[in-house]
């Protein structure tokens, strides 16, 4: 049992960050994805003895993680708790990185389920598929839900003129695609 | 830069802020503790209900709880009957063993060996000058004299009679994993043990020697049986290599009998298990190894792995997450996610259960050889559930 106790700690350390960070995207608040990864853990921790044994163990924390944060009521009690919470800071800047806070800002205005598609399929680089099967639904509406999403962060984010001329320079420089 | 890109590279360079990861872990260890004491009230809650208290209370000194005897006996009682509720040290299932002649359950626990004796309600505690002194797997001698017992990667005999180490087993050096698995063959000369990392081990008991050390291709066993005959070993686990697996997906488990000399893979079958559900393995009267395991579509495969033909497949209403053979693959216990623990006989061709008293938590439930025990004849089925507690039913009327 020491050595199960100790996989997990390794696997804990190994895994908090990258979960706290999707956290952070898909609530846009770092107290929130705190309580949502702690959660995902404990459960993950639950279920140890076969976890262990997948070959990516992380993988079925960040479904766990998925899956607390889509269930909308799991949701408002995290926010519950957060908010009895009072020494978790919300508004932590990006260490300095502008473009960053633009898009968490953008992001926190789609609807939950667009942000989870984007948060998944752009950023934690999943592949449609996976985002479906992730989210429990059909690959169309990821699709969809995908298209809508970017062409909203496109139409709020707007592209400045040094974006535009330098993403222009590069669709040259590579041809079609 | 499009939307993606940005969106891509904003990510990679998210950092949490600073003291974000400060205490993180004591949380969440707190938070942990938190839902252990949940379970337990819980536990508590619905054997309360279960009309079960006042016997609790009424056999705390003892230690052991026993639902009084159906009066007056009928004729033939269909259902299994809880003979037992022992309490283990420390959550996480508890490797089990019962002695050859059924009266005793070794608990392998977190800091000692629990020896219940089932007749009288006592608790005897085999413990070590090396504390602590915790267990992973224990299995006794076909004599009843011996125990076996690993901690880590060391196998330990202990003495019965005067409850004393008698020696530890020889291992290769180097070796590490836990030995999650442990069975002496019929007459008791030889050992097998199986560790984490699908190597299996095995020993000449007398003269203390190993006889063979063999990789499987299993990335973790789940089960091991000796053939009768003694002379040959099965381990049934999932296959090492593959992919990442969702719910619902198959995954490659493997079945395969190893010659105690360790020299050849004789017979092997690879079947198809649901995520949750671990393969068990036994063999028949004849010889024949046969293994069983939870698939996908809600059902139990039962292959001889003998002949590497698919058996019988059973079909259920819940997706099967775990499941046991007793030692002379007569009866298997399948459980389902929400802790319904029911009996498949072989020979009679019967479901009996749901096992009356155990509510384990919803959907953390899943049974395996590892921390479930039928006694050799059968008749007894102890299951350890992820609280420590253990039940102990009589499988047979």
């Amino acid at each position: 049992v020491a050595a199960e106790e100790l996989g997990f700690q390794e696997f804990y350390a190994e895994q908090y960050g990258r979960l706290l960070r999707l956290g952070y995207w898909l609530t846009g608040d770092w107290g929130q994805a705190e309580e949502l990864v702690q959660e995902a853990l404990v459960r993950t921790w639950w279920r140890w003895p076969v976890v262990r044994r997948l070959d990516r163990p992380g993988d079925y924390a960040r479904r766990v993680l998925v899956n607390r944060h889509r269930s909308l009521r799991r949701r408002a009690l995290v926010e519950a708790r957060h908010a009895a919470r009072v020494q978790v800071q919300t508004t932590v800047p990006f260490d300095g990185h502008e473009d960053a806070a633009v898009l968490a800002a953008a992001l926190r205005r789609l609807s939950a389920r667009q942000r989870a598609v984007v948060v998944l399929r752009y950023q934690e680089d999943l592949s449609v598929v996976e985002v479906a099967r992730l989210l429990g639904t059909s690959v169309g509406a990821v699709k969809a839900a995908s298209n809508r999403a970017l062409a909203r962060l496109r139409s709020q984010l707007g592209p400045s003129a040094e974006v535009l001329t330098r993403s222009a320079r590069r669709r040259r420089g590579e041809g079609e695609r | 830069m499009n939307v993606e890109q940005r969106l891509k590279e904003a990510y990679t360079r998210t950092s949490p802020p600073e003291l974000a990861g400060a205490g993180a872990y004591d949380r969440f260890l707190r938070r942990r503790a938190r839902s252990v004491r949940t379970v337990a009230a819980v536990a508590v809650l619905v054997l309360a209900l279960a009309g079960l208290a006042p016997r609790l209370l009424a056999g705390q000194e003892r230690g052991v709880v026993r639902p009084p005897q159906p009066v007056p006996p009928r004729p033939v009682p269909a259902a299994p009957a809880l003979v037992a509720r022992l309490n283990a040290d420390g959550p996480f299932g508890r490797a089990l063993a019962f002695s050859p002649d059924g009266r005793t359950l070794a608990v392998a626990g977190r800091h000692r060996i629990s020896l219940w004796n089932l007749d009288r309600g006592t608790r005897t505690v085999l413990a070590s000058p090396e504390v602590p002194f915790g267990s992973d797997a224990v299995a006794f001698a076909p004599d009843g004299r011996t125990l076996a017992a690993s901690a880590g990667a060391r196998v330990v005999l202990w003495d019965l009679a005067s409850r004393t180490r008698r020696a530890s087993l020889p291992l290769p050096t180097g070796m590490v994993g836990n030995l999650g698995l442990l069975a002496f063959s019929p007459d008791g000369r030889v050992l097998a043990a199986a560790n984490d990392g699908g190597i299996l081990l095995i020993w000449d008991v007398a003269r203390r020697a190993q006889l063979a050390i063999v990789p499987t291709r299993i990335s973790s066993i789940s089960d091991l049986a000796f053939r009768p005959n003694g002379r040959i070993v099965a381990v049934a686990g999932h296959a090492s290599g593959g992919g990442s697996y969702g719910p619902g997906d198959p995954v490659p488990v493997d079945a395969v009998t190893v010659d105690v000399a360790g020299r050849y893979i004789r017979e092997s079958v690879r079947m198809q298990a649901g995520l949750e559900s671990a393969p068990a393995v036994a063999f028949q009267r004849d010889g024949a190894a046969m293994a069983a395991v939870g698939d996908p579509q809600q059902r139990v495969a039962v292959w001889n792995v003998t002949r590497r033909a698919p058996l019988q497949t059973m079909a259920g209403r819940y997706p099967v997450t775990g499941v046991v053979l007793s030692r002379d693959a007569s009866l298997l216990a399948m459980a389902s996610p929400s802790g319904e623990v029911t009996l498949w006989d072989f020979g009679r061709r019967v479901l009996r259960g749901p096992l009356p008293g155990f509510h384990p938590r919803r959907a953390e439930f899943s049974l395996s050889p590892q921390t479930a025990a039928f006694t050799s004849n059968g008749r007894r089925l102890a299951i350890s559930d992820s609280t420590g507690s253990v039940f102990v039913w009589a499988t047979l009327p």
